[in-house]
């Protein structure tokens, strides 16, 4: 269970604070889905970093099952987020100077619970199940941006995640692979029984959820 | 994984890391050079003089007098008379052993010493073997026999029994002395110095070669045919080269002298220093002298060396700490991952780890392969042997290098700490 109280956040803006993100409360029972909808600068992402422990909420806490992320230290953390958290940005992020399965097998590396021979295997048939076999030596810059999403998705779901956190995952793409990228996150969320939080603004991703969570510049409310 | 992303990061721009291991390595290998040389030549010098304890001869440089008769190189200074050679052997109570050696005369450019057959037991020690020992054939015993070193054997494809004439002066295109042929009678094993490139003969050789040639050129009452005019200016030439006359039995150029101890040898110096007809000079001294006009290679060029390893670290942690600053969203991805500040750390300490610690290898391999080759140019250009074993003094610096290095790698960590903050904002 994913439980958030209070949570805002504020950034400087000159002299002032504003307050970017603000959610009286919000609970994502275990292996629920769910789709952060609202407009460019209502905080989607914003929550999605919190949660991750990427930003420190301003106020607020944020419980995930028995652990209060809100409270742990750093280490902690960062230690929680490699085991637990899958996380796809909206624009990739993968790192250029690895491979495709190189970019993998660094998703599992930090949740420090695989062997070498464990994350290469699973690399492999994630690869297999994602077609993207035959570019596991390419380098970022060498694939598509589809291809490049789904070696993304391919890096969050090889630790096997409790909560899978995805940023506008579908933002580049085009109808069809964005179809499939949903369809991916969608059916681990269900095989793994994780979490998943989806940030996105588009109809056609949105319609598919029946959990909805919408942020608002000035509050938000769930449906 | 750590290492594979740190290493494959710093290869993701191969330019700037090639050129970083370059700077570091060139510099690292300049410093080597310079402790290696500075002691290594200092080393070989001294070395080449172990088997000449004292040497006594005219007055004049002791450099130019060491330089030629240690060495071979250089002109020799004038001749004294044998008489000194009888008059040291005589002293036995300061004098164990003294021997004639007889310059200014060459064979295709290398130097024809004249000598007695007591300098085959001369030994740099009593624990070492002789100086001169013979790898074929046997030493000279008449006149106008030879033993050469193994580098004139080998570069004039000289064998027993093969002949050749000597040439007036120290020049490889001087005037031969064409009136007498010399034999090889015997072949030097390697003597780990200079006379390696010596042709050693009886001083007999030399005194008569000389007599005969000022005969020549003594005779008078003729006027000299064009060709004649010609050969005698050249011999004139040569003799600006040749400054010395061995015409006169008698005259030898240096003399070897072993004394009985140490303290005989400080005597004996004693006798000499208020002598105006002749000078007596430890060759190992001399060279030091040299050494500390130079001002002491290694004294003088390491700081420089430790200076140029200083700005090529200043200019491998600049690049460093920018390279990390550029990084820093490929940071904050694996922060995302789940990577530990301890782990982010050691990626960035690893890069400038590999990037000193290459470079520092690389340049001590560099470094000491120019050495090795600059000792090799001194051995076949005048037979001077510089140690080829590793110094420690260049070992020491590449690890200090190392040491430096990875202390100060510290520096793009602490800049990447003070940016650590602004990851979040860095990914958006």
């Amino acid at each position: 269970m994913l439980t958030i109280q209070n949570l805002t956040r504020q950034f400087p803006d000159g002299d002032t604070l504003i307050t970017v993100l603000n959610l009286p409360s919000f609970e994502a029972p275990t292996g629920s889905q769910w789709c952060l909808t609202g407009v460019s600068g209502s905080g989607k992402s914003t929550l999605l970093q919190c949660i991750a422990g990427l930003l420190q909420p301003t106020t607020g806490t944020i419980q995930a099952d028995d652990v209060s992320l809100t409270e742990i230290n750093a280490k902690e953390l960062d230690h929680w987020r490699g085991q637990q958290v899958g996380y796809i940005f909206q624009d990739f992020n993968l790192l250029s100077f690895l491979t495709a399965e190189e970019n993998i097998i660094n998703g599992a590396f930090f949740a420090n619970r695989f062997t070498h021979k464990e994350m290469t295997d699973e690399a492999v048939k994630l690869m297999d199940i994602m077609g993207l076999t035959n570019l596991r030596h390419k380098k970022p810059t060498q694939l598509s941006k589809g291809e490049q999403q789904r070696v993304a998705i391919a890096r969050a779901l090889i630790k096997k995640p409790s909560l899978l956190l995805a940023d506008e995952p579908t933002a580049s793409l085009d109808a069809a692979n964005s179809a499939i990228v949903i369809d991916l996150l969608r059916n681990y969320s269900t095989e793994a029984n994780a979490t998943l939080l989806i940030a996105s603004h588009e109809t056609t991703v949105i319609s598919q959820f029946t959990n909805q969570l919408h942020l608002t510049k000035r509050g938000s409310h769930d449906s | 994984m750590i290492r594979k992303i740190a290493w494959q990061q710093l290869w993701s721009k191969p330019l700037t890391t090639s050129l970083l291991l370059l700077v570091m390595a060139l510099a690292v290998a300049l410093s080597v050079l310079v402790v290696s040389l500075g002691s290594g030549l200092q080393r070989g010098l001294i070395a080449a003089t172990e088997p000449f304890t004292l040497l006594v001869g005219s007055p004049g440089s002791s450099q130019q007098f060491v330089l030629n008769t240690v060495f071979l190189q250089d002109k020799p200074l004038s001749n004294i008379s044998y008489q000194e050679v009888t008059q040291l052997r005589a002293n036995t109570k300061l004098v164990k052993q003294a021997i004639p050696l007889a310059f200014g005369d060459s064979v295709k450019g290398f130097r024809l010493v004249g000598t007695e057959p007591e300098i085959f037991a001369v030994r740099a020690d009593n624990t070492k073997p002789e100086w001169l020992r013979l790898s074929s054939g046997r030493p000279f015993q008449t006149p106008f026999e030879a033993v050469i070193g193994q580098d004139v054997a080998k570069q004039l494809g000289l064998a027993l029994g093969d002949t050749f004439y000597s040439t007036h002066g120290t020049l490889a295109k001087g005037k031969e002395h064409q009136e007498e042929k010399f034999t090889v009678v015997g072949i030097l094993a390697d003597t780990g110095g200079p006379y390696n490139q010596a042709v050693l003969t009886p001083i007999e050789s030399i005194w008569e070669l000389h007599a005969h040639g000022h005969k020549q050129n003594r005779v008078q009452g003729q006027l000299p045919t064009a060709a004649q005019a010609q050969a005698q200016e050249q011999v004139q030439v040569q003799d600006q080269d040749h400054p010395h006359d061995l015409s006169e039995k008698g005259d030898v150029t240096a003399i070897m002298v072993e004394p009985v101890g140490f303290g005989q040898a400080y005597t004996l110096a004693a006798q000499y220093v208020k002598r105006k007809d002749a000078q007596l000079v430890f060759p190992a001294q001399v060279i030091t002298q040299l050494f500390n006009l130079m001002g002491r290679g290694e004294k003088v060029w390491q700081p420089i060396g430790y200076l140029l390893i200083g700005l090529a670290m200043a200019v491998v942690l600049v690049t460093a700490y920018l390279a990390t600053v550029n990084r820093l969203r490929d940071y904050a991805i694996l922060k995302a991952l789940g990577a530990t500040q301890k782990q982010l750390y050691s990626i960035l300490i690893q890069q400038t780890a590999y990037v000193i610690g290459l470079g520092a290898v690389f340049g001590w391999l560099m470094g000491f392969g120019a050495y090795l080759g600059l000792a090799y140019a001194l051995h076949t250009s005048s037979a001077i042997i510089m140690p080829l074993a590793i110094s420690s003094a260049s070992l020491q610096l590449t690890l200090l290098c190392i040491v430096v290095g990875l202390a100060v790698s510290l520096l793009p960590v602490y800049a990447f700490h003070r940016k650590a903050k602004q990851l979040h904002d860095i990914m958006n």
